[in-house]
């Protein structure tokens, strides 16, 4: 039950309180990683979040739970901070 | 190594290297110093002209960019990339100015190449010293922790490594930290690192583009951060900027024509925010290439195609670097096709 429960965790991690987040944020996106190429990517609507089990904004350790991890595309709430935000262009550095 | 591939082979060689003239290298640096020049009027002029639909900037970069060169941001390193044929005259290709990479190789590898296999040989290459002295410069203005960020790929990684390297022996303290990693503070309005520690400085090898189309991106302008490279590196790391130095500067020798059309029978046409050789397209007298990649949605450039030389079959494309304003030293890459990509391999030179 627990491996489950960790497992649904890790699919679907924690989103941002709305506010948290700065009025003209764009809403998350999830980022297609083969294509790459800013303005080709299209956004799709991150899903509904579903509770996490591990509560990743009240656990000093959140940083090193695969739970509170960034998946690709999504903000990730860690702490009092908002983290994944930047470096989802990742395939158009250095040159 | 990084871009080392089973179709190209191992990325550094050491079965060949370049022989420079001392005359040679001279030319290339005093095409360096006055094409650096060259750009950072040119940006002057973009931003006194607002020239930024030509370059797809979109209202959040021309903030950035006018902040930041209003605001005199320093810059740290930038690479030409110079084609170097038979006429001796170097022509710029492109400046990667806000993201360059192959300068541990430049810096540091194959000067141990040389000082190892060629001993008592010269070479162009004051990189090393000149990244310390100017990490010593910008410590007046970034203050005594710099955050180093990158993203997962090794080369980055490495090239970032080094950098904070070259920081600490001036004196830094340095902190890496992943982009995926930097946090926003909402309640401080600052970005935070993992421990928390608000970032004031903050060198990223990260594109501008990416960063402006980025989530969080809509908080860039109200951060109190010192970035490297700075925003205004946008204008220079865009290719609209080849047309608009050739317009400001017609028939400057160390310039290609440039345009957003076709030029005569021999052109390359580049995306703007291309990268690595990607997307590109060459049409020549007996030569017709195309590259594949991501980028070719967001405008092209065309500029005038220009003959690299050929050194036992390979063409080679020469990296000048500028730490601040100041050129220190060459890499040269060279390939066996007519694109200088991610998989041409790094030869080392010697200045005779």
């Amino acid at each position: 039950m627990l491996a489950a429960a960790a497992a649904v965790a890790h699919a679907d991690p924690p989103t941002v309180p709305e506010s948290a987040l700065p009025p003209d944020a764009p809403p998350a996106v999830e980022l297609d990683q083969q294509l790459a190429p800013p303005g080709m990517t299209k956004p799709v609507l991150m899903p509904p979040g579903m509770t996490p089990p591990v509560d990743c904004d009240d656990d000093d350790g959140w940083d090193v739970r695969p739970e509170c991890r960034p998946v690709q595309g999504y903000y990730w709430w860690g702490g009092r901070v908002i983290r994944g935000g930047f470096g989802h262009y990742f395939w158009t550095a250095g040159g | 190594m990084f871009h080392t591939a089973a179709q190209t082979g191992v990325y550094w060689g050491e079965d060949a290297y370049y022989e420079l003239s001392s005359a040679e290298a001279d030319a290339i640096e005093r095409a360096t110093r006055e094409l650096h020049s060259l750009c950072t009027a040119a940006v002057g002029r973009v931003i006194a002209d607002r020239r930024y639909a030509e370059l797809g900037l979109d209202a959040l970069s021309i903030e950035l960019v006018e902040r930041s060169w209003f605001q005199r941001a320093p810059s740290l390193y930038g690479r030409l990339d110079l084609a170097f044929g038979a006429d001796g005259v170097p022509k710029l290709l492109e400046y990667n100015a806000d993201t360059p990479t192959s300068l541990l190789e430049a810096a540091v590898v194959q000067w141990t190449w040389c000082d190892e296999c060629m001993p008592g040989s010269d070479q162009a290459s004051a990189l090393h010293d000149e990244l310390i002295a100017r990490w010593r410069e910008l410590a007046r203005t970034i203050g005594p922790i710099v955050h180093v960020a990158s993203v997962d790929d090794l080369e980055d990684e490495m090239t970032c490594g080094y950098l904070r390297d070259t920081a600490q022996q001036a004196g830094l303290e340095t902190i890496g930290i992943a982009m995926r990693s930097i946090g926003w503070d909402p309640t401080r309005r600052a970005l935070v690192d993992l421990d928390g520690r608000p970032i004031k400085s903050l060198f990223k090898l990260y594109p501008w583009e990416g960063l402006v189309l980025d989530q969080l991106a809509p908080m860039l302008p109200g951060l109190d951060v010192v970035w490297l490279e700075p925003a205004w590196k946008m204008i220079l790391s865009n290719k609209a900027i080849l047309p608009i130095l050739w317009e400001l500067f017609p028939d400057h020798p160390n310039l290609l024509p440039a345009s957003r059309e076709p030029i005569g029978d021999a052109w390359v046409k580049k995306p703007l925010f291309g990268r690595e050789g990607s997307n590109v397209t060459i049409h020549a007298p007996g030569v017709d290439v195309a590259t594949d990649g991501p980028y070719d949605d967001r405008g092209w450039v065309y500029q005038a195609y220009a003959d690299l030389g050929e050194h036992a079959r390979m063409r080679p494309v020469i990296g000048s670097w500028l730490v601040g304003d100041r050129a220190a030293g060459i890499g040269i890459r060279e390939s066996a096709g007519y694109v200088t990509n991610n998989t041409a391999r790094f030869v080392p030179h010697v200045v005779v």
